[in-house]
C-alpha cells in the first residue's frame, strides 16, 4: 500500500472497511506517514519562522532552526501527544469492552488524526487558531477514534 | 474470507498474533496456531505483527500454501 493510499485510507475512517484496511499497512509507509502528518502539522510555523529569519538575514539560524531543531521537536510533541491519545483509547476500549492493544490503539489514534492535523494545518495557514479551535479538533479526534474503536465486535465473555 | 497462518509458523509460534487479535480466533494447533475462519473478522491486526510473515489473507496464498487454508477450515469445522 503506498502512501497515496494510505493517505486515502485515513480519509474514509471512521468507516468500518478503512478500520480494518489500516491494519495491513506496511511498516514503512506506517512511518512515512507520520513523518508527513508532522510535516503537515509544522508547515504553519515552519513557515512563519523561516520567513521571519529569512526577513532579518540569519540564514544561519534558520538553516538550524527551521530545519533541524524545529522538525525535531514537532516530532517528539507528536510522538508524545499520540501516545498520550492512544491512552484514552484505553479507557474507551474498556467502557465499550473491547478487546484492543496498547499497539494498535496507538496506530488508529495516528490515523485518527489524519483530519484534525489537516484541519489545523489549514486554519492555521490562514487565520490563528484558539484555544476553541483546538477543543473543536480534540473533539473532531476523539468521535473518529472512538467510532473507530467501536467498528470492533465486542469480547466474548 | 479469513487470515490464513501457513506453514512458516511451525514450530516458530512466536504468538504475537494471539496478543493483538481483538476476537481472539487463533488457536494453537498441534505445534502451530491456526486462525478460525468462522470467527475471523478480518481485520488484518495479525497479519502486520507476525515477526516471520506467516500470515496472508486468504485471497493473496501462493497455491503452496493452500493447503493451510484446508486445514484451518477442516480443523474449526470438526
Amino acid at each position: 500500500m503506498s502512501i497515496v493510499t494510505t493517505f486515502k485510507v485515513s480519509l474514509s475512517l471512521p468507516k468500518k472497511k478503512a478500520v480494518y484496511q489500516i491494519n495491513r499497512i506496511k511498516t514503512k509507509d506506517y512511518l512515512l506517514y507520520i513523518l508527513l502528518m508532522h510535516f503537515v502539522i509544522a508547515l504553519p510555523n515552519g513557515i512563519q519562522m523561516a520567513s521571519e529569519f529569512i526577513a532579518k538575514g540569519d540564514i544561519d539560524k534558520t538553516f538550524l532552526l527551521v530545519f533541524t531543531l524545529y522538525p525535531l521537536l514537532v516530532i517528539l510533541t507528536g510522538i508524545t501527544s499520540i501516545s498520550v491519545l492512544a491512552t484514552t483509547g484505553l479507557l474507551i476500549r474498556t467502557v465499550s469492552k473491547r478487546k484492543l492493544v496498547y499497539q494498535l490503539l496507538w496506530k488508529m489514534a495516528m490515523y485518527a488524526c489524519t483530519y484534525p492535523v489537516l484541519l489545523y494545518t489549514t486554519i492555521n495557514l490562514f487565520y490563528k487558531t484558539n484555544s476553541m479551535i483546538h477543543l473543536i479538533l480534540v473533539m473532531l479526534f476523539l468521535y473518529i477514534f472512538t467510532k473507530m474503536i467501536l467498528a470492533y465486535p465486542k469480547k466474548k465473555r | 474470507m479469513a487470515f490464513v497462518i501457513t506453514e512458516a509458523c511451525q514450530d516458530e509460534k512466536a504468538a504475537s498474533c494471539l496478543d493483538v487479535c481483538p476476537v481472539d480466533c487463533i488457536k494453537p494447533v498441534g505445534n502451530q496456531y491456526l486462525i478460525d475462519p468462522r470467527l475471523c473478522i478480518d481485520c488484518g491486526a495479525c497479519e502486520t505483527v507476525c515477526p516471520i510473515e506467516a500470515i496472508y489473507h486468504e485471497d493473496d496464498l501462493l497455491e503452496a500454501d493452500q493447503p493451510a487454508r484446508i486445514m484451518a477450515i477442516n480443523h474449526f469445522r470438526a
